[in-house]
């Protein structure tokens, strides 16, 4: 079924004013995308391809200027342009900066408490639980987030995004941040928090490698719009955008050495 | 011109706790060392330590830096900073005064080795033409703000080498840059290694950019280096359990 449906999408923003001229710089046009429940959808495309606005759509917090965003069906916004409160708790994101998304006077347990709205004690528990799913001790708990290294804090986010048994986490960017051992660790934790909730993700990247393993179908930003590919690193024709992408990719391991003084 | 940048036996300290112990390491001209690590396993102190600029509260218990053997103390390190070791960091914005355009910025720093006007103008486009801008007229007049994060990062790599420098310090150079740019900014210092000799060091937690320009590999955990090896021996033939788990999930991104 499907879950999440955007369909001739168009989205600018205005640049300029007050002592200039104002400028419309067009970001998506004639954008369309599709997530089916539990499928992990990758969007990749380098800066400035409207992958983030995209994303903000998609939560409902920015709206298109044209084409419609539909929700399990029904519309994403009513027509004031206000997102229903379940459609909002089944809806989450998880972005690039872990540390600019949580509030350094909170505790990591206030962090995901925040969105529960249950009384104390029954709070606590549940966030006992929700840490333990994302692989962090109980011991965290009164720790102030900000004391988190930031894998750790990236888990919290994480574990805030689940806590109100979301249907769809938008992946801003999530582990571009990390090491690579911490990212791995993240990325099998998000796969396996797929498998246990069902959950869909769109996976917003720019790094082509992460996507093998990780996602079932994959966009590329392209002209102003996600095209699909089917397979990314494949033999096959692809995007411009995306053959950019693949030539940009640095090799595993050593290569010749550097070319001499010319 | 410097030969060799070595710093021995450093150790930092915030408090009683100890955060760098015993590191050495040596810089070469025309060479890259990369030093590899997780967060918060000393990397960045050890760099801010050979430019004398720790932040407040870190101290130095031990130590010493010199440079072709020459024992520095503070004021010989205060001198070479800018002049002799250049310093790249990860966010180029916290670099930039944000009311002060890109030119004046260079204004600022070529007039430290003596150019004014014209010929502090002709270096200034030199240098951003190096750097990759194809039309360098049109920079100087921006603000930092109408730049994008990879053309405002060689904007400081250029501004870093107005004072010719014989080293490079380069914290996370790329990390919060697109793979299409952090190609063309390894490309840019691969290049200053060759062509101008330019001693780097090379801070980052990413083996593939360790593959891509690094000679030798420094292995940082909780403040000690626990393995360095030349980058073909170390890709090999990891010694540490640190490096082998490193190698183990680099190249899980790799395989198909």
């Amino acid at each position: 079924m499907t879950l999440f449906e955007m369909h001739g999408v168009f989205r600018s923003y205005r640049q300029g004013g007050v002592f200039g001229r104002v400028r419309r710089i067009s970001v998506l046009e004639d954008a369309g995308l599709r997530i089916e429940a539990g499928e992990c959808v990758a969007l990749l495309g380098p800066t400035g391809s409207g992958k983030s606005t995209l994303g903000r759509l998609l939560l409902g917090i920015e709206r298109p200027d044209a084409g419609s965003i539909w929700f399990d069906g029904q519309p994403l916004c009513d027509s004031g342009g206000r997102v229903a409160p379940s459609v909002r708790r089944a809806v989450q994101a998880v972005f690039q900066d872990p540390v600019g998304a949580t509030s350094p006077r909170f505790t990591a347990a206030e962090v995901v408490a925040e969105p529960l709205r249950l009384p104390r004690a029954a709070a606590r528990d549940r966030v006992a639980v929700l840490m333990a799913d994302v692989g962090l001790e109980p011991g965290l708990m009164d720790r102030p987030a900000h004391r988190l290294s930031g894998g750790q804090l990236q888990r919290l986010c994480i574990a805030r995004a689940l806590a109100s048994a979301p249907r769809l986490v938008l992946l801003d960017e999530a582990v571009s941040s990390l090491d690579v051992e911490t990212q791995t660790q993240v990325l099998d934790l998000l796969r396996d928090l797929r498998r246990r909730a069902g959950v869909a993700y769109l996976f917003v990247t720019h790094d082509l490698r992460l996507v093998r393993h990780f996602a079932d179908r994959c966009y590329v930003m392209q002209d102003r719009r996600p095209v699909e590919v089917a397979d990314p690193l494949g033999k096959g024709p692809v995007p411009p955008v995306l053959a950019a992408l693949r030539a940009a990719m640095l090799p595993a391991v050593p290569g010749l050495r550097r070319a001499p003084v010319t | 011109m410097s030969r060799v940048l070595t710093v021995s036996g450093l150790h930092l300290a915030a408090g009683a706790r100890a955060l760098v112990q015993g590191v050495s390491l040596s810089l070469r001209r025309g060479q890259v060392l990369a030093m590899l690590g997780r967060s918060g396993g000393g990397k960045s102190l050890t760099t801010l330590a050979l430019l004398d600029l720790l932040p407040a509260g870190v101290s130095r218990l031990g130590g010493e830096v010199s440079l072709d053997g020459m024992v520095l103390d503070r004021a010989g390190q205060a001198a070479l900073r800018g002049a002799t070791l250049g310093y790249v960091q990860q966010a180029p914005r916290a670099g930039f005064n944000p009311l002060v355009s890109i030119g004046r910025h260079f204004e600022e720093t070529l007039a430290r080795e003596g150019l004014r006007g014209g010929a502090a103008r002709r270096r200034m486009l030199e240098l951003l033409r190096d750097v990759g801008f194809e039309a360098p007229d049109s920079v100087p007049r921006l603000y930092p703000s109408q730049l994008s994060g990879g053309m405002l990062q060689r904007a400081m790599i250029a501004l870093t080498l107005c004072r010719n420098p014989a080293f490079l310090l380069a914290d996370e150079p790329t990390t919060d840059l697109d793979l299409v740019v952090q190609a063309q900014i390894l490309d840019l210092l691969d290049r200053l290694v060759a062509e101008r000799g330019i001693g780097l060091l090379l801070v980052t937690h990413d083996l593939s950019v360790v593959a891509r320009l690094a000679d030798e590999v420094a292995v940082m955990e909780d403040g000690t280096i626990v393995e360095q090896q030349p980058v073909r021996s170390f890709f090999d033939t990891p010694r540490h359990p640190r490096s082998r788990a490193l190698l183990a999930a680099h190249r899980a991104l790799y395989e198909s």
